[in-house]
């Protein structure tokens, strides 16, 4: 089985990664039932995130905690969830003045500072999980904490543990925003991390808002969202990406186990393409499910279209945007197609083979160079009691569109040197903010020209 | 004392400028202004003139300026949606070490005895007005470098971003920072209010401020009036006095720049 391990940074991060780990436990306790493949699946759930407490029946949580103020990791460690998962108290660090939605204070100052310390709660958690194979980072990219000391954590590790595959799963701010230096944070974010871990799972908070009110019966768009659904949402996501899956089954024999690592090395084959996106379907309330038939063709179609049209829901598509080998004319105008790096798709829900849905994600035209690079994962186990549940995990162009007006926005605040004053406080110098504009121009232009010239 | 008091002001200006990482300016005209225009009952047509002592009306005065302080800590104090401590407002309104000056603004503003009747809308423009700062500055004269929007009270994310959209309309931010907005969300209302609104305006408009302490100053530097009872104190020199001046100039200039800045022709930034 693969080890795995999750490292909070900051209130988001913490506050997502504890729905995660809540997402996880729940799904292996509600598969737990008698029959050999689901007793295999929990086997394998509880042993890629938990590692076994010291009195039976209880487990911990294979994590560590760090933020710069106390009162999410102390809430985080006081609490028993579903009173048999906790957290390890000797990986966590705390503090309690807070990084001032500065990232050189998180990355220079706590990142030095706080480093031995991190140091030893990282080592005491590397003790229990000798097989680890893969560390997801949880942080937000805007504020001080998860964005500065998130990216010198991410470092830390890679030196502690060189083997081991680093994913940074990066919350994006809402566009308009919340703080006024959240674009400098983003772009020395984005690129510390392009430098030092292997993808970046990013989630934007507008898309996942917007999801949220889709969920939520009778809200309208004039109520507050809270971070707690956008926090479940992404839990979802990632989740359906990470429990296992097996390539499917093939007459009496079982499908190879895929293990978080063949997915990472799968998604990244490049070292210039590195941003994900995470997407579901179906996307119903609770109190809908009753009324929907979903079908494995339904979810297929709707998967790819929000794929091609990089959303993460499932309203507002163009059906008339499809891969050219699909139109029913040969039409000369070139579509606003997305074209992926590579794809990962897994159906929760099925042990056996779904060629009405891997056929779709199989058409060349929607890979670079029309070579088809997809992975696809089953499992006979369901995602949230759903029947049928499909997860796309991809590496595609238009997850770079968004740096255009990071990089526009960012660069007018530079050429003006509004607050860079604040970050030289900590030893950034304009250089360090030039070398980061390069490295993120690079990525975007890198995915742009994944895309069909006009 | 009008007189001595503006080189008292220019001097202590400058070195807490060059020293704090904020200023928040304070008027004790404006304060009386405001606690007049409160004192004065609508009903009446014939104005009352009421004779308090000093102590009180400086009382009453130092109120407001108490709530300033208590809405800046709410955050930590208590909880809420977002909080916001001291040193991210730093951090989001302060783009310049010497562009460090935040106008408080607040609302809304009443005699504790009136129940609470403005509308949350209302609190909101309210805040931005000249009757509704702490120091004389008329916002609507300069552009916006930052604004920070401390609210208290049960308010909903969705009710601060309507009301951003909505003043962001008729004020003028600096083209680089046009969404310079920064808002706390505190649950924790103040006394006896059900919501109030803190609003921190880092602003062009202060310079008008600073170049009418700057008038009153030369009229007495050039004549050398009253300087000898400052000169005459231990540790004062006559180089810090000229200092301060030049720093107070330097101030002005630094905003009045701003005011007029346009963006560059270059957008994106090259590879290289």
């Amino acid at each position: 089985s693969t080890q795995s391990t999750g490292v909070q940074v900051g209130q988001c991060g913490n506050q997502l990664g504890e729905a995660l780990f809540e997402t996880v436990y729940r799904e292996q306790s509600s598969n737990a039932r008698p029959g050999s493949s689901a007793s295999a699946y929990c086997r394998e759930t509880a042993a890629r995130f938990f590692t076994p407490g010291a009195d039976g029946g209880t487990l911990i949580a294979n994590a560590v905690l760090v933020d710069m103020e106390n009162k999410v990791v102390a809430g985080c460690l006081s609490r028993r969830h579903a009173g048999v998962w906790t957290y390890n108290p000797r990986c966590s660090v705390l503090s309690k003045q807070g990084s001032g939605n500065n990232w050189a204070n998180g990355y220079c100052n706590f990142g030095e500072t706080k480093e031995e310390e991190i140091s030893v709660a990282v080592k005491v958690l590397l003790h229990s999980l000798p097989d680890l194979r893969v560390a997801l980072l949880l942080m937000s990219a805007a504020g001080g904490t998860g964005s500065g000391l998130g990216c010198r954590i991410t470092e830390l590790i890679r030196d502690i543990v060189p083997g081991v595959l680093l994913v940074n799963q990066v919350v994006l701010p809402f566009s308009q925003g919340e703080v006024s230096v959240q674009g400098y944070n983003m772009l020395l974010t984005l690129s510390s991390l392009y430098q030092s871990s292997d993808a970046l799972l990013l989630s934007h908070n507008d898309s996942y808002q917007t999801l949220s009110r889709r969920l939520i019966p009778g809200t309208s768009s004039r109520d507050c969202i809270s971070f707690r659904e956008m926090n479940r949402l992404i839990s979802s996501h990632v989740a359906g990406v990470l429990l296992p899956a097996s390539s499917a089954k093939e007459e009496e024999k079982k499908g190879r186990l895929i293990h978080c690592d063949d997915i990472v090395e799968h998604l990244v084959p490049h070292p210039c393409y590195r941003l994900l996106t995470a997407r579901m379907m179906p996307v119903i309330s609770e109190h809908s499910r009753d009324y929907t038939n979903t079908t494995w063709e339904m979810l297929g179609k709707y998967s790819r279209q929000m794929l091609i049209q990089n959303s993460i829901i499932d309203e507002g598509l163009i059906w008339s945007i499809k891969p050219r080998s699909e139109l029913l004319t040969t039409n000369k105008r070139t579509q606003n197609l997305n074209v992926s790096v590579s794809n990962y798709i897994v159906c929760r829900g099925s042990e056996v083979a779904l060629p009405e849905v891997e056929d779709r994600f199989k058409v060349a035209d929607l890979y670079r160079n029309e070579k088809t690079k997809l992975l696809c994962g089953y499992s006979a186990a369901t995602f949230d009691k759903l029947d049928k549940s499909l997860f796309v995990i991809d590496n595609s162009a238009k997850n770079g569109h968004f740096l255009e007006d990071l990089l526009s926005d960012s660069w007018l605040k530079f050429q003006a040197n509004a607050f860079i004053y604040q970050y030289e406080k900590f030893g950034l110098d304009r250089e360090w903010f030039k070398e980061s504009f390069n490295v993120i121009e690079k990525v975007r232009r890198d995915y742009e020209n994944l895309l069909p010239k006009k | 004392l009008d007189c001595t008091i503006a080189v008292e002001a220019v001097v202590s200006t400058q070195s807490t400028g060059e020293h704090g990482n904020c200023v928040l300016p304070v008027e004790n005209q404006a304060l009386a202004a405001i606690c007049e225009r409160l004192s004065t009952p609508k009903v009446d047509t014939i104005r009352h003139t009421v004779t308090e002592t000093k102590e009180k009306a400086f009382n009453r005065m130092n109120s407001f300026v108490a709530k300033v302080i208590m809405d800046i800590t709410a955050s930590a104090r208590f909880d809420g949606a977002i909080n916001v401590d001291i040193n991210e407002i730093s951090m989001n309104l302060v783009p310049f070490p010497r562009a460090n000056y935040l106008v408080p603004g607040v609302a809304p503003l009443q005699s504790p005895k009136m129940p609470q009747q403005r509308h949350l809308d209302a609190i909101f423009s309210d805040v931005f007005s000249p009757t509704h700062q702490l120091c004389r500055v008329d916002l609507r004269k300069g552009v916006f470098l930052s604004a920070g929007l401390l609210v208290r009270g049960e308010v909903a994310m969705s009710d601060v971003r309507r009301n951003i959209d909505r003043l962001s309309e008729s004020t003028r931010f600096i083209y680089w920072n046009k969404d310079g907005w920064k808002t706390g969300l505190c649950w924790v209302a103040s006394c006896g209010l059900r919501h109030s609104v803190l609003s921190l305006s880092n602003s062009t408009a202060i310079r008008y401020t600073f170049e009418g302490l700057r008038e009153r100053f030369s009229r007495l530097y050039n004549r050398r009036a009253h300087l000898h009872h400052y000169l005459n104190v231990d540790g004062m020199e006559a180089e810090q006095v000229e200092a301060a001046y030049e720093s107070l100039n330097n101030q002005i200039a630094l905003y009045s720049e701003m005011e007029s800045a346009e963006p560059l022709d270059i957008v994106k930034p090259c590879v290289i």
